[in-house]
């Protein structure tokens, strides 16, 4: 691979031995290498929370950064969900405290420290799947006979909302928030957990569920449905937004919300091909929260 | 040489609808449809000046004022929203 002979993380940490192998299979790529133990079992975790049984024909190898980095190149920020993060582009390198990422269709390479903030993990595992040819939705997920379809939009418009009163509907849970997409399959898995929500909207539409339900550290209450796992086929996608008719060049904006931007240039390019594959094939609209439900009620 | 080159800003995503060639500047937000004669000089990129109007010559029936004017208005469109740089 090209990508070898340019992977210059800084060599092995001198004097560092807390640091512990790991490999595993998690959605389309293949992690293997060495981590800094803090970060072992938390990484393992976040990215096996379930086994969909994808080709995982993408390599990640992971290595121990010595730090400092040699920080330089084109400063950059990347938005996320986690707000923006800062970092730096050196050809097809991005490093920051703690990390250094590049990646190719091919494999990618992850060199990583005890520095490194769960951000900046989050922002380089997604960038792997990305580059792998997923893509991250940022959506609630049902699924109901055979039917599974996405419901985006912004933060506060309603999208947990819609998906509890459709559980009441004999809609499933497969994500409240969070799911990847095989856009070349057309197969999504739900890759987060609970479902939160305003309490006035729980005792508004679910009173019953109100007694039983924490509270997390935004106000909102939690609830823990029991979530469709296993890839879904994807067949519909929702945005919930004002527009009554949006134009295509709406909808084409509407879909990158929902999947988010792309730093890298592989992950760029994989996900366009996605977004193009998506946007040829897939039914979307953008729909008002009470007309969505009447719908699929 | 004196043509200037562009090239398509890292910034930049492109959604293809067949019909046409969406940008999207994911800093700005801002969005540009690009029509057959303009997704012809954006997948060309990136390239000189000359060899654009050189291309739109090759490809199209157009007079070479014609094309110099079609070149000028677009490069000005997707340099004023920062979707290409000039080098």
């Amino acid at each position: 691979m090209a990508a070898d002979a340019s992977w210059s993380p800084g060599g092995p940490a001198s004097g560092e031995s807390d640091s512990d192998p790991v490999a595993f299979r998690s959605l389309a790529v293949r992690v293997h290498g060495e981590v800094p133990s803090s970060l072992a079992a938390a990484l393992s975790a976040d990215w096996q929370r379930q086994e969909v049984g994808w080709a995982a024909g993408h390599t990640v190898r992971l290595s121990l950064l010595s730090e400092p980095l040699a920080i330089g190149g084109r400063a950059i920020t990347a938005q996320t969900q986690n707000g923006p993060l800062d970092l730096w582009a050196d050809g097809e390198v991005f490093r920051a405290p703690g990390l250094s990422l590049e990646t190719s269709a091919q494999g990618s390479f992850v060199g990583l420290s005890g520095a490194v903030t769960p951000a900046l993990l989050l922002l380089a595992f997604t960038e792997v799947q990305r580059a792998a040819g997923l893509l991250p939705l940022h959506a609630s997920v049902l699924s109901r006979d055979g039917q599974t379809v996405a419901i985006s939009g912004p933060s506060g418009a309603g999208k947990s909302t819609a998906a509890l009163r459709l559980l009441a509907h004999g809609w499933h849970l497969v994500a409240e928030d969070w799911a990847w997409l095989d856009p070349v399959a057309g197969q999504l898995a739900g890759w987060d957990i609970g479902l939160r929500l305003r309490p006035e909207s729980l005792e508004r539409f679910a009173p019953h569920l109100l007694a039983g339900a924490p509270t997390d550290a935004h106000g909102k209450r939690v609830l823990n449905p029991p979530r469709l796992g296993g890839p879904q086929p994807l067949t519909g996608a929702f945005f919930l937004n004002a527009t009554p008719s949006p134009s295509r060049l709406e909808l084409v904006r509407a879909v990158w919300e929902m999947v988010g931007a792309p730093l890298t240039p592989a992950a760029r390019r994989a996900t366009q091909a996605g977004v193009n594959r998506l946007m040829a094939a897939l039914p979307m609209e953008r729909i008002d929260r009470d007309e969505l439900v009447r719908r699929l009620a | 040489m004196d043509s200037p080159a562009y090239a398509p800003h890292a910034d930049v995503l492109v959604t293809d609808l067949q019909t046409e060639l969406v940008l999207l500047h994911t800093t700005s937000s801002e969005m540009y449809s690009l029509n057959e004669v303009a997704r012809t000089i954006w997948t060309r990129l990136p390239a000189t000046r000359a060899e654009l109007l050189a291309l739109l010559l090759e490809r199209y029936e157009v007079a070479p004022t014609q094309a110099e004017q079609d070149l000028s208005a677009l490069m000005a469109d997707l340099q004023r929203l920062n979707m290409v740089q000039e080098h």
